[in-house]
């Protein structure tokens, strides 16, 4: 039971206590060697009935109950009226343990062991579950009893739907009922029953509901997740889809060897390979395995190696990414030729692609590319890679695409892969969410309100393919009220608004360009540097939309409120990454950086790293103690020259891989000497440690 | 009364009080004298219990509106009679307390066959609040076991339209509310929550010693300004912008306001908004008290009760009692079960178990006045007897044939102490 205040036991209770004990150990002693005697008389068994009754968690009784009860059920030669009362006297006895203490787990077992023999009626079982769910409507045993009764005897979903109405109308608190609600709506939608084919018309009546009880108490937060829960469902693509790749549909790639050559070609476009080969990014829109050589074609006019292995962006220890990456390999004779060639991706021809939810991808999706390769006229040299960046604004210049470039821009941002769904009609979804947002505009008073009105907008505009976020004005002034309105979770607020904010700026083509900007240092000499993307001083606190920045080689994120880069591992391209005067603080909040394998200049300047004395994000973050990254930790690097790496184990997790030949890590408090002789170890290639130059 | 009915003579003539019809008044305040171990006499005029406030079946009640609709005669020839004893007589005559009644029946048939099935609360039906004053009242000084109550289903407000309305009254009712809108919903469920709100903050003002200047912010429980409490209860439910559909549901169904609040003419004396969310916060601490245990007590009897009464109210609230179950103990307001009538009845019992003696048809005709002091010191009956005692409790429709004094000042004058 909840709310109940413990109050101090009086001496009386006391005296009382010790009795009950003393006379408990009796019986403990008493049962205990009738157990080990393997004794089953029915004086044996009802002394440990009587044990129970007064202690349930005993758990040694219930298992002899068990042998007994096969003893006896051997013994009593299957005869049914036998059989059937034996099992009675287990049901007896489970209740009456239950009556003492019905959170009792050993009872509850039982009784299930009892009920897995093919004894007892549904309408029994109902009844005792209804006497105690009255006692306290949210007791977990008792819903987990009730899912299994009503899974063994197979009590209709539609029955047992009735009842957590019956809940609900009761009290509208009752999160247990909602969420039960929730598993039996989807299983009756799964399985197609009457009544619940049409997905839009469940939706409906389920919304109507759930909108009673949220606007008649506002502040009941029962309501609002099941209202979340609705809002996923409605929006909610089942199979997964492609949403995005790198090189986009239609893309002119041009693949150089050389840093120094204006191409002349679009500077969003080039990308210099040094590895001779070229990585294809594939975002989905919900994680899925199954990303193979079989699953994904690749098919070119030209000799490359078809064969991609396809590597997993894994941002958790799950098996399922949303990003996979691919490395076409080009013989080295294509590379020194000049040429153009056009590929070709398609997926989901054969089932094998799987969400994390299970669903196949199941709508072919097909992208075409050209690629350009322009071979290297000398051999490369320590060009770009080892020229020092500076961050300072006076390097960046607006990017003025000329006409002919205008067009490259735009296919950027704008995947147009031909998914065959997009036939399918939304606007069912529509209307449900526009209806919603109606209502909902009817609470715009308080911050469920609010915040409802905020998801659905940003819903019902992720819902039309287009670019053009309607209501992101409206949205994010919403956020902006909810943090003055709702302080103590106004950093949830602070980071919605910040997804909204940065999808609003990198989407639409004016906007994207006016933050697009070319680096050209004085002493460079290089012109084909690729685009920075500056999205510095937008106080921004998460990050989002990742699937239009594929692209994205160089990045600045200064002067924002950062406090995680989760999602950043998408950009694989990223060469060049200012993450300086935001507020991560610590190497686990940058795990991120863990898949950036073509990372060279790391900015991490004016950061809290070291400042909080708990890493809050360690626990999110694999650890070296976790299994799935024990072969990359090796014991014998844990000490070198006198550097503990022990006490860096983060920054030594998150940096080992990297190929960095450029970081800043002044202005935070873990930047001492020590740690820098630390960084110099970890990082071989670096070259420039915080604006220094190494030997 | 026309032939002179045999009055027994009472025994012992001198008691610690008289009372003079069995009113609720009279009732409470003779059980609480007999309680206390005075010695009481009970009297009535009529042949049963509770005077204006009993129930009554259709033809009691018609024989009891037409003698209560012609002011009684004084008996004429003690009326002067100065006797030589140390005091006078004070002659009473009973205000009628009905006019002009006119009664007709429209469908004698269908009255006759239900008859047995109908009967009239004289007061006007009237629930209780499971919280109310008198209810514990009631318990502390069994009287309950007196009576059976039920509890109430349901309420419906009329609309002017003769359109009956479910009174949502708890955050579950609004939630399965069909006819009320989401926005009403809200409203209404806001403004509990306001109720709510002030009484918490109104507690811990109280606790705290705290002048309780209007706002506890760290609580988030705000109070009502004292410039709104004063404020008629009606024009503030209007300025919380409260649709005048939830505001009747509010008003008359849930703070039961006698009068239409919205008519000035018939009501002067409209429900202050003070009264107005005492009664809310009567009516919310009644949904719960059923569940403790006292009040169980009473209500888990009228579970094998099935008697059905027809309330028939000139309200406009209807409240109907169907069948009684445990569970519908959860109500706010209860009933007895054979009417309003029971409630003195029981408190008369109470006191007749505490020895109080009762005379019914026993009418008082006079008063008896020390000449001295000018202090009443008894009363004499019809049978002639003269019954002394220095506290005297009277109907309320009892008046003194002499415009000397009035039944009222009788009472205040003479405030009982136990």
């Amino acid at each position: 039971m909840h709310g109940r205040p413990r109050k101090a036991p009086k001496p009386e209770d006391l005296a009382a206590f010790s009795a009950k004990a003393e006379k408990l150990r009796i019986l403990q002693s008493q049962f205990l060697s009738n157990h080990h005697q393997k004794i089953y008389t029915k004086e044996a068994v009802e002394l440990s009935a009587k044990l129970l009754e007064i202690n349930p968690e005993c758990y040694t009784a219930w298992n002899y109950r068990k042998l007994a009860v096969q003893h006896s059920l051997f013994e009593s030669n299957l005869d049914p009226d036998a059989v059937n009362s034996i099992l009675n006297d287990e049901l007896r006895v489970v209740e009456n343990a239950l009556r003492q203490n019905f959170k009792s787990y050993g009872a509850w077992y039982h009784r299930k062991w009892v009920l897995n023999k093919g004894h007892s009626s549904i309408e029994n079982e109902l009844r005792l579950l209804d006497k105690l769910q009255n006692v306290d409507p949210r007791n977990f045993h008792a819903w987990n009893y009730r899912r299994f009764v009503a899974a063994l005897l197979n009590r209709s979903d539609e029955d047992e739907l009735n009842h957590t109405q019956d809940l609900i109308d009761k009290n509208i608190s009752n999160y247990s009922a909602w969420h039960n609600r929730s598993v039996l709506v989807s299983n009756l939608m799964k399985k197609k029953v009457q009544a619940f084919l049409q997905k839009d018309e469940v939706l409906i009546r389920e919304y109507e509901l759930v909108r009673d009880a949220v606007f008649t108490d506002e502040d009941d937060q029962s309501g609002w997740f099941y209202h979340l829960w609705l809002l996923d469902q409605t929006v909610k693509a089942e199979s997964p889809l492609l949403t995005s790749s790198w090189p986009a549909h239609g893309s002119d790639i041009t693949l150089s060897g050389d840093r120094y050559l204006d191409l002349g070609s679009s500077p969003f476009n080039t990308y210099h390979v040094d590895s001779g080969s070229l990585p294809l990014i594939l975002y989905f829109n919900q994680a899925v395995e199954g990303v193979n050589m079989s699953t994904v074609t690749v098919s070119s006019g030209f000799n490359v190696n078809k064969d991609v292995i396809w590597k997993p962006i894994l941002s958790n220890n799950s098996k399922t990414a949303h990003v996979w990456v691919g490395q076409l390999k080009f013989p080295k004779v294509e590379l020194d030729s000049l040429g153009a060639y056009t590929l070709e991706v398609t997926l989901g021809h054969s089932q094998g692609i799987i969400s994390s939810c299970g669903f196949h991808y199941s709508h072919p999706s097909h992208f075409s590319f050209t690629v350009h390769v322009q071979p290297a006229k000398k051999e490369p040299v320590d060009g770009f890679g080892s020229e020092k960046i500076s961050w300072r604004d006076e390097n960046f210049h607006i990017y003025e695409p000329d006409s002919l470039e205008s067009d490259l821009v735009l296919p950027l941002h704008h995947l147009s892969i031909k998914n065959e769904h997009e036939l399918s009609d939304s606007s069912w979804q529509e209307k449900i969410i526009d209806e919603e947002i109606s209502n909902f505009r009817e609470l715009l008073d308080c911050k469920i309100g609010k915040l409802t009105l905020a998801r659905l907008l940003t819903a019902r505009d992720a819902l039309v393919s287009s670019d053009k976020s309607v209501h992101s004005e409206e949205v994010l002034r919403l956020y902006s009220e909810l943090m003055k309105l709702d302080p103590p979770h106004s950093q949830f607020y602070k980071d919605e608004h910040s997804l909204i904010l940065f999808e609003k700026v990198i989407s639409g083509r004016e906007s994207l360009l006016s933050y697009c900007f070319r680096y050209r240092n004085l002493t460079s000499s290089s012109s084909s540097n690729p685009i920075c993307l500056r999205l510095n001083g937008l106080s921004l606190s998460r990050l989002g939309s990742f699937e239009k920045l594929l692209w994205v080689q160089m990045l600045d994120l200064s002067h924002n409120e950062l406090r995680s880069i989760e999602g950043l591992e998408a950009m694989q391209l990223l060469s060049h990454l200012n993450l300086s005067k935001n507020k991560l603080g610590s190497f686990t909040s940058l795990e991120s950086l863990r898949h950036l394998k073509s990372l060279k200049v790391l900015d991490l300047s004016y950061n809290e790293i070291g400042a909080h004395s708990v890493d809050t994000t360690r626990y999110l973050c694999s650890s070296p103690l976790c299994h799935s990254i024990g072969s990359e930790w090796d014991g014998s690097e844990l000490v070198t020259d006198g550097v503990s790496l022990v006490s860096y184990w983060e920054a030594f997790f998150i940096l080992k891989g990297l190929k960095l030949t450029q970081l800043d890590i002044t202005g935070n408090a873990i930047a001492d000497e020590k740690f820098t002789a630390f960084l110099a170890e970890v990082l071989p290639a670096l070259k420039w440690l915080d604006g220094v130059q190494l030997n | 009364m026309s032939e002179p009915p045999s009055y027994p003579q009472i025994e012992p003539t001198t008691f610690d009080l008289i009372a003079a019809g069995t009113g609720l008044a009279e009732c409470i305040v003779a059980a609480a004298a007999s309680a206390s171990g005075k010695t009481v006499l009970h009297l009535d005029t009529n042949p049963f219990y509770g005077s204006h406030y009993s129930s009554l079946s259709v033809p009691e009640l018609t024989s009891f509106l037409n003698s209560n609709s012609t002011p009684s005669s004084p008996p004429s020839s003690t009326s002067t009679t100065t006797d030589s004893l140390d005091y006078s007589i004070v002659n009473l005559t009973t205000q009628p307390v009905y006019s002009d009644v006119e009664i007709s029946c429209f469908y004698p048939e269908l009255l006759e066959e239900n008859l047995r099935k109908i009967n009239l609360d004289l007061c006007g039906p009237r629930v209780l609040f499971c919280a109310d004053k008198l209810i514990d009242l009631m318990l502390k000084s069994g009287a309950s076991h007196y009576v059976e109550f039920k509890s109430i289903d349901a309420s419906f407000v009329g609309d002017g339209n003769g359109k009956l309305w479910n009174v949502p009254d708890s955050r579950a009712a609004i939630f399965k509310d069909k006819s009320l809108t989401l926005k009403e919903k809200n409203q209404l469920m806001r403004f509990f929550k306001l109720v709510q709100g002030h009484l918490v903050a109104t507690v811990a003002a109280g606790s705290s010693g705290d002048d309780g200047n209007g706002n506890d912010e760290k609580e988030g429980k705000t109070k009502i300004s004292d410039e709104d409490l004063e404020r008629p209860f009606i024009e503030y439910l209007s300025n919380m912008q409260l649709p005048p559909k939830i505001r009747s549901i509010i008003l008359y169904a849930i703070a039961m306001a006698d009068y239409d609040q919205n008519d000035r003419g018939v009501c002067q004396n409209l429900l202050k908004t003070k009264d107005g969310i005492d009664r809310l916060s009567l009516y919310q601490s009644s949904v719960g008290k059923s569940c403790t245990c006292d009040l169980y007590d009473i209500l888990i009897r009228n579970t094998y009760c099935v008697n059905y009464n027809i309330i028939l109210s000139f309200l406009p609230v209807l409240n109907t009692t169907e069948s009684v179950g445990f569970t519908n103990a959860s109500g706010a307001l209860i009933y007895p079960v054979y009417g309003q009538g029971e409630l003195p009845q029981a408190f008369s019992r109470r006191s007749a178990v505490k020895g109080c003696i009762y005379v019914l048809r026993m009418p008082v005709t006079a008063l008896l006045m020390e000449k001295d002091s000018g202090r009443y010191k008894g009363v004499r009956l019809a049978s002639g007897q003269d019954i002394f005692s220095q506290k005297l409790v009277l109907d309320p429709s009892l008046t003194l044939a002499s415009p000397s004094a009035s039944p009222s000042d009788l009472l205040h004058g003479k405030s009982l102490t136990f």
